[in-house]
Order: structure tokens, then C-alpha cells, then sequence
């Protein structure tokens, strides 16, 4: 049962479970593709002033 | 064939409801037959409210009759993503696991709505958990698009631009994370607006990633998408990132005046569009500037880095929000979501503050666009629907090539917050819709709406439900 805005599926911890081998060898995949797409963010050259910024941090 | 109910926009339908001249227990009953008649070929509703929206209709008709009306929706019949919670109903948010989930309170949006009058009709199908671009949903079927059913509705808001576009109902409301909104928008033919973050309270609202989330409308016209804004923009102590751009009082769209487009160029928005998109996108250029508007290209130096920064917080926060039911009930979850939280699981907390470092640039990048320009254009999908058969997790690996092309055109204005709309714009030679998307500054839904409705106007879209 929820109460307010949690949920049922956030209420209890669900026991572990192991991934099955077509799951992880997908997660490698995806990984390896999320590296190469990273290496634009190494690119950048961000500067040490250059702060994490969310949008709520943001001025209107 | 069940004629679909509603031709006119919202507030002329609202009018003639409030002058007794349309009566909506007739105009809830032609939603219903329209639904019957569509479901077994769009599978766009999880749920469908009949008793309860023919109650509300017969109190509206009565309050109408009474000169009571309720606000500037009376009578007017609404579908909400099954993502927003309506007390004493599930919100599955398109998920087996959440099949016996009971709300305990309605959404704060979906309240904005009831008390402007609206009648609720039912809740719509979704991609799982809002994750994914086709609602090919493996527990409530796949969403058919309106304009041809064996062809992907998008996603994640697949069943509220269906239902829009086959005139299921007279409007939607949607969530935008990465293009939930103005994907479907564009591939089922109807206008989808991702306002600007934080314009309209997401309490009540199922979370895929805290720092996109953004909640719209899905509706026929430009004009409908400024009213329903209106009704639901504004701060909520619920939901402390909601009310930074106040409220939305623009609902007269009258011209824009002298106004100046920025065409969009370089990576991601060259590689690859669809011949027939991108000819689409040429001529609402020309008819931007054939409007009066002064349209120049435009680069974003940062974007594929913010791509990058995109996917890493989403799946970051997407995984974070999992992780007390995932993996431990993965076999309830569908595959390809299933892979995807898995995926978000492994990105690195350091990776994940680098991302909200370059969003930072990209913010300042577009931003200093914003003060040349009044509003960024590109498609806002490159590509038309693809057929459901070739991007269906349960059929083949075609979704996962799918994913990123559906969503390349719409994230950017995720990572950076901006207000965009998805305008319809024509049909390929095989009959499908293609949007044009437009953005504008945060905050500045009246300017972009204002040229978007320029924009429609030259196209000369009518928004017919189609036959199905």
C-alpha cells in the first residue's frame, strides 16, 4: 500500500537479485557506447570555476 | 465510424458549453464511442473513467445551465498520462509492479485542471515508467499511432498524443524528461509543450530524473496549449522547483511582431535527418520568414558534450529512483527498461558531477544564443514513426538503435530547461506527421508560443481526428 507519494514498489527493499548474462552483456554494451560518447565531455577542457549546476540553481 | 466529438479549439469549446449551446454529457459520450471504437488499434488508455466523467458531465451540464461554470475548462473532456496520481486509482506509470498501487492524493496538476472544470476521461498508456521513446509497452500493449496503427505512436507520452491525435479527447497532459512530450507530439500530428522547468508543479507525478522532469499539454492546436498552460503553470509549496517563472497569463496569441529564428546547425542536428523531415523543416523555415521573422544558422559549440551530460544524469537519477525494487523484482520489469536501469547503475558518481558541470556550459552557451534570437528551430524528431514490429523488445534488438535517433532533437532543451514546442509541420509521401520544434528563453512561453502559432497558421494544419 502507498502512503502519500511513495509508492509500492519504493516501499520495501527488494532482495538482491543477480543480473542475467543477456542483461549484463547488454549493460557492457551500453557502457562501452556511453565511454565513447563520454570522450566529447573529455573534450571540453571544463575549467576549475566551471561549478555543477543544476537548473534550480539557475536564475529565472 | 464514430466521428471524433471535438472541432473547435478548447476555449471556443468551452464557450459553447458555458452558453448551454454544447451540452458535455454528449460530448463525454462521443469521447467513449471514439475510444470504443479506436482502443483495439491504438491501445492508447491503461484506463478509461466512463461512469465517473458521465457523473461529472451531468454536474457540469447542470452548473452550466445554473451560470455556475467551474473555470475556463468546463465541461471539457481531458486524458493524463498514467504517470500523474488520482486518489483512489493506480497510477501504474505504464508498470506491472505498480498494477495494485492505490494514490492517495491527485496530483497537483490534475487538481489545476478539475478545478477549472475539466472532466478526467481516463488515464493513458505509456512507455515503462516514462523510460523509452516508442510505448511499446510489454504489460498494456503497444501504442498505435493514429495515422497508421502499425506504426509507433513515440513515447514516453504515446497514449496521450494518440488519444489527442484520434480525438479520444479534446487534450492530454504529458511529462517531458528527454522529449516525452514533443516526441509523440510530432509523430501522431497534434502540438506537445515542454514548458520550462520548473513552470508547472510535478507533485503527484511519478519521478524518471528530478533535474527534467518537466510536466505539458498534448493538444489540437497552439492556442489550446497556451490555455491549458495557463490553468496549470504556478508555484506549489509541494514541489519547491515549481513557481520560479510565476504563472502563465498569455492565453490571447496575438502576432509576435518582428521576431528573429535561429536555425540550428552542425552536430546532431545535420547527421542524418530523414530527406522527407528534413524538407519539412526547409519549408517552416521559409514560412517563418515569410512571417516577418529573420531566420540566421545558429551553432551550439557544447552539444554533444551535453548529450553526453544528459544521458549521465538521467540514467543516474533514473537508477537512483529504482534501486529499492531494482534488481531485486527485475523479472517484472520489461527488458529493454530492465537493461536501461541496469545500465544507469553503472555510472560513476564522478561522471555524474562532470555532467552537471557541462550543463552549466551548455546553459551559458544557449543562453547567449537567446539574446540573438527569439527562438532556436529544428525538427523535433528526425525521423517518422517507425513501424512497432521493428522497435518491439520482444521481437528483435531494433529498439535499441531506435532510441537514440527518436530522441536526439529534444534532450538538448532538457539539459538546458528551455520552453520548446512540437508544432505539426506536414506528412511524409506514406502519410505520417512531422513536427517542427521550436524553443525560446526560459520564461518566454508567450514569445514562443506567439511564433509557433505564426507557424501553424502558414502551415495550415488542421488538426482532423483521423480515421484509424
Amino acid at each position: 500500500m502507498t502512503e502519500g507519494r511513495r509508492t509500492d514498489h519504493e516501499g520495501t527493499r527488494a532482495p538482491e537479485a543477480p543480473l542475467d548474462a543477456a542483461t549484463l552483456r547488454a549493460v557492457e554494451a551500453w557502457h562501452r557506447a556511453w565511454s565513447r560518447e563520454w570522450e566529447k565531455v573529455r573534450a571540453l577542457d571544463l575549467r576549475p570555476e566551471d561549478l555543477p549546476a543544476p537548473l534550480w540553481c539557475w536564475p529565472p | 465510424m464514430v466521428l471524433a466529438p471535438v472541432s473547435e479549439t478548447l476555449a471556443d469549446l468551452a464557450a459553447v458549453i458555458r452558453a448551454g449551446r454544447r451540452s458535455p454529457v454528449a460530448l463525454v459520450e462521443g469521447c467513449l464511442a471514439r475510444i470504443r471504437e479506436t482502443e483495439p488499434r491504438l491501445r492508447a488508455f491503461i484506463r478509461v473513467e466512463g461512469e465517473a466523467a458521465l457523473a461529472e458531465a451531468a454536474a457540469c451540464e447542470r452548473e452550466a445551465r445554473e451560470g455556475r461554470p467551474r473555470g475556463p475548462l468546463h465541461g471539457i473532456p481531458i486524458a493524463v498520462k498514467d504517470l500523474f496520481d488520482q486518489a483512489g486509482l493506480p497510477t501504474t506509470a505504464g508498470a506491472a509492479i505498480r498494477r495494485d498501487h492505490r494514490a492517495t492524493e491527485t496530483a497537483t496538476a490534475v487538481r489545476r485542471l478539475q478545478e477549472a472544470g475539466a472532466i478526467i476521461i481516463g488515464k493513458t498508456n505509456l512507455h515503462e515508467f516514462a523510460f523509452g521513446v516508442t510505448s511499446v509497452n510489454p504489460h498494456f500493449g503497444a501504442v498505435g499511432n493514429p495515422a497508421n496503427p502499425d506504426h509507433v505512436a513515440g513515447g514516453s507520452s504515446g497514449g496521450s498524443g494518440a488519444a489527442v491525435a484520434a480525438g479520444c479527447c479534446a487534450a492530454a497532459l504529458g511529462t517531458d524528461t528527454g522529449g516525452s512530450i514533443r516526441i509523440p507530439a510530432a509523430l501522431c500530428g497534434i502540438v506537445g509543450l515542454k514548458p520550462t522547468f520548473g513552470r508547472i508543479s510535478r507533485h503527484g507525478v511519478v519521478p524518471l530524473s528530478w533535474s527534467f522532469d518537466t510536466i505539458g499539454p498534448m493538444t489540437r492546436t497552439v492556442a489550446d496549449a497556451a490555455l491549458l498552460l495557463a490553468v496549470l503553470a504556478g508555484s506549489d509549496p509541494e514541489d519547491p522547483a515549481a513557481g520560479r517563472h510565476g504563472g502563465f497569463g498569455e492565453t490571447d496569441l496575438g502576432p509576435p511582431g518582428a521576431y528573429r529564428v535561429g536555425r540550428l546547425r552542425g552536430p546532431l542536428f545535420d547527421d542524418g535527418p530523414d530527406d522527407e523531415v528534413g524538407a519539412a523543416l526547409e519549408r517552416a523555415a521559409a514560412l517563418l520568414a515569410g512571417g516577418g521573422g529573420r531566420v540566421k544558422e545558429v551553432r551550439v559549440e557544447a552539444v554533444e558534450a551535453g548529450q553526453a551530460a544528459q544521458t549521465t544524469i538521467l540514467f543516474a537519477e533514473a537508477a537512483a529512483y529504482h534501486q529499492r525494487a531494482y534488481p531485486g523484482r527485475l523479472a517484472e520489469y520489461g527488458s529493454d527498461v530492465r537493461e536501461l536501469l541496469a545500465a544507469g547503475a553503472t555510472i560513476p558518481a564522478t561522471a555524474y558531477v562532470e555532467a552537471q558541470r557541462v550543463q552549466a556550459v551548455v546553459i551559458g552557451q544557449v543562453r547567449a544564443l537567446l539574446a540573438e534570437v527569439d527562438v532556436l528551430l529544428c525538427p523535433s524528431v528526425p525521423v517518422p514513426a517507425p513501424r512497432i514490429a521493428d522497435v518491439d523488445p520482444a521481437r528483435g534488438e531494433g529498439w535499441r538503435s531506435t532510441r537514440a535517433p527518436l530522441s536526439r532533437l529534444t534532450r538538448l532543451f532538457n539539459l538546458t530547461g528551455l520552453p520548446a514546442v512540437s508544432v505539426p509541420v506536414g506528412r511524409t509521401r506514406a502519410g505520417l506527421p512531422v513536427g517542427a520544434q521550436l524553443a525560446a528563453a526560459p520564461g518566454r512561453e508567450d514569445r514562443l508560443l506567439r511564433i509557433a502559432a505564426v507557424l501553424e497558421a502558414a502551415v495550415g494544419w488542421e488538426p482532423v481526428a483521423l480515421p484509424v
